[in-house]
């Protein structure tokens, strides 16, 4: 259940977000050089896409645990004295992520209030900042359950 | 202020916690103890550093290699480099390290570079008779070619932090890889001739047109990513985007060695390894924007220049910092922790900033094969099956000459700045 919901569901929708963006990319070079129409809200796209890529997928690499470290003094340490800096991590991840999910949330309201909408597209810009918080309160969560299970 | 943007990172990274989490909690800590500043800010920023166009190359690069690596495109051209330098000595070696050239103009991926390329010359290196530890040692170190000749995903980042042409960056990296490339070549001839290597088999001009005929497709694809880009014809960005339409088709439609399947597989592989670079990129952006406005970066300038040392001496402290850090850190990290804080440096130094990313780049590209743990190193072990001292024995003498390429390319700023400054 973890690993589907965490793991394998955001992969797949971050690898459509990735392959909706090379689509668009392309559409807007074919249109620029062959019928002289670029698609003037390509730019705009691929960056929302691409955006949503990155957070939607960092739920995903933070359930997997494979964010990017330096490992080399953990692996020097006792087993147990390793196990408890890498428990230590994933707090220190749940309280640093959960706090930033909550400005994000406090932006996003703001954003909603003024009814702010990107240049291009014209979509409300809650649509994009929204990835920030899906991706930092679903990373938190994971974290958090990652927490959880070692202590079963 | 000192300690939560100094002290505690340093602190954080040594207890081996994630970097994006190393930068992320600095940064709110510092928020929080010592900026009069609205949390609020955090998110801002976070976001405002991905909104950017330039920087929609990285997940576009990472895609077109994991194409190629699981598409066939490496397999042949492997196959051309090999039957160009057929009855060479050494020649299978040195096919590896033109196959990762190749490979490194398309992808800039080092360990992809390692992983498609090894997995591919490996076998019949090892089946010629070469041993186990040159064999692993070549390999390992040739990936450091991708990281250096354009397109780089490390010249990218770099670009991003140092508010630098991506362009001017991809231009500088073409003869320092040609370089790195050149040096491999020239001391694996020499091996080759010191161990009385014979010739593997005849060079033939039938067999050279059948590889050219069969890796076209794969072989044009430098072109339009290369020529797209310095043409005028596409952004760095376009063209990325342009050579994973082109690597879809290819390998979907025509070599027929990747599936619908395969490819939304593909896809989510790439997006997961562009999300582990991109969240540090992300919460890089907060911890310079706290560096510049809390004016530590002019500080640690200002300090800088009263240890009063000339160019030379400190782009060799720098070199060894450098190297030190690459062979414990991944190049991507390193460069969004280092790149804000070096790159005021440098420039009060009156080093090209262009310049600087070159020799920023081939000093964690060396650190990727850098004993004990340059990442490059357990992508061989991974592929290759060697144990890791094995390893360490192989590649002992690619860190001696990449360490020359190095010296040459800090003191002849021009083999960088010529071809950029055009």
């Amino acid at each position: 259940m973890f690993e589907a919901i965490a793991i394998r569901l955001p992969r797949l929708l971050g690898g459509l977000c990735l392959l909706a963006g090379v689509g668009i990319n392309f559409a807007n070079i074919v249109g620029r050089f062959f019928f002289g129409a670029p698609i003037f809200w390509a730019e705009e796209a691929m960056i929302f896409l691409v955006l949503w890529a990155v957070f939607l997928t960092f739920i995903s690499v933070t359930a997997s645990r494979a964010h990017l470290n330096m490992d080399l003094f953990q692996k020097l340490l006792p087993r147990r004295a390793g196990r408890a800096l890498e428990l230590a991590g994933l707090a220190v991840g749940v309280v640093a992520m959960g706090y930033l999910a909550l400005q994000s949330w406090s932006s996003l309201q703001k954003l909603w209030s003024f009814d702010m909408r990107s240049i291009s597209l014209q979509i409300p810009m809650v649509v994009p900042h929204a990835a920030v918080l899906v991706g930092f309160a679903g990373s938190a969560a994971a974290a958090f359950i990652l927490i959880w299970k070692r202590r079963e | 202020m000192i300690w939560t943007l100094f002290v505690l990172p340093i602190l954080l990274l040594v207890c081996g916690f994630p970097v994006f989490l190393v930068l992320l909690a600095s940064a709110a800590i510092s928020i929080l103890v010592h900026f009069n500043v609205p949390p609020a800010l955090l998110h801002q920023v976070v976001f405002g550093t991905l909104d950017s166009f330039a920087l929609l190359a990285v997940p576009f690069f990472i895609f077109v290699g994991e194409i190629m690596g699981s598409g066939g495109v490496s397999r042949r051209l492997v196959n051309w480099c090999d039957a160009v330098f057929a009855n060479v000595r050494g020649g299978l070696p040195i096919t590896s390290v033109a196959a990762c050239t190749v490979f490194g103009a398309i992808s800039g991926s080092s360990p992809a570079t390692v992983a498609a390329i090894g997995r591919i010359t490996y076998r019949p290196m090892r089946d010629s008779g070469y041993s186990e530890s040159f064999t692993a040692g070549l390999l390992t170190s040739s990936g450091v070619i991708a990281n250096i000749i354009p397109p780089s995903v490390a010249m990218i980042l770099y670009a991003a932090s140092a508010q630098e042409s991506v362009v001017r960056l991809f231009t500088a990296g073409i003869i320092p890889g040609l370089l790195f490339s050149l040096s491999f070549i020239l001391y694996i001839s020499w091996r080759a001739r010191k161990d009385k290597v014979a010739p593997g088999r005849s060079f033939s001009w039938r067999r050279v047109w059948r590889e050219t005929r069969a890796g076209a497709l794969a072989l044009a694809m430098p072109a339009i990513i290369l020529g797209g880009i310095y043409s005028g014809m596409f952004s760095p960005t376009e063209a990325a985007g342009m050579a994973c339409v082109y690597a879809i088709v290819v390998t979907l439609c025509i070599y027929r060695e990747i599936t619908p399947a395969g490819l939304f597989r593909v896809a989510g592989d790439s997006a997961f390894r562009t999300s582990q670079i991109m969240v540090i990129v992300a919460c890089s952006g907060v911890f310079s924007w706290l560096l510049t406005t809390s004016g530590a970066a002019p500080a640690l300038v200002r300090s800088f220049e009263a240890l009063d040392l000339s160019p030379i001496v400190a782009l060799l402290l720098i070199n060894i910092f450098l190297l030190l850090v690459g062979a414990m850190l991944d190049t991507a990290s390193s460069i969004l922790l280092l790149t804000p804080l070096l790159v005021p440096i440098v420039k009060a130094l009156g080093i090209d900033p262009v310049h600087f990313g070159i020799i920023m780049t081939v000093n964690l590209s060396i650190g990727m094969f850098t004993p004990p743990f340059g990442l490059n190193i357990f992508v061989a072990q991974a592929v290759f099956g060697a144990d890791l001292k094995t390893i360490y024995a192989g590649i002992a003498p690619y860190i001696l000459i990449s360490v020359l390429v190095l010296l040459v390319l800090t003191y002849i700023p021009g083999l960088s700045l010529w071809l950029a400054y055009l």
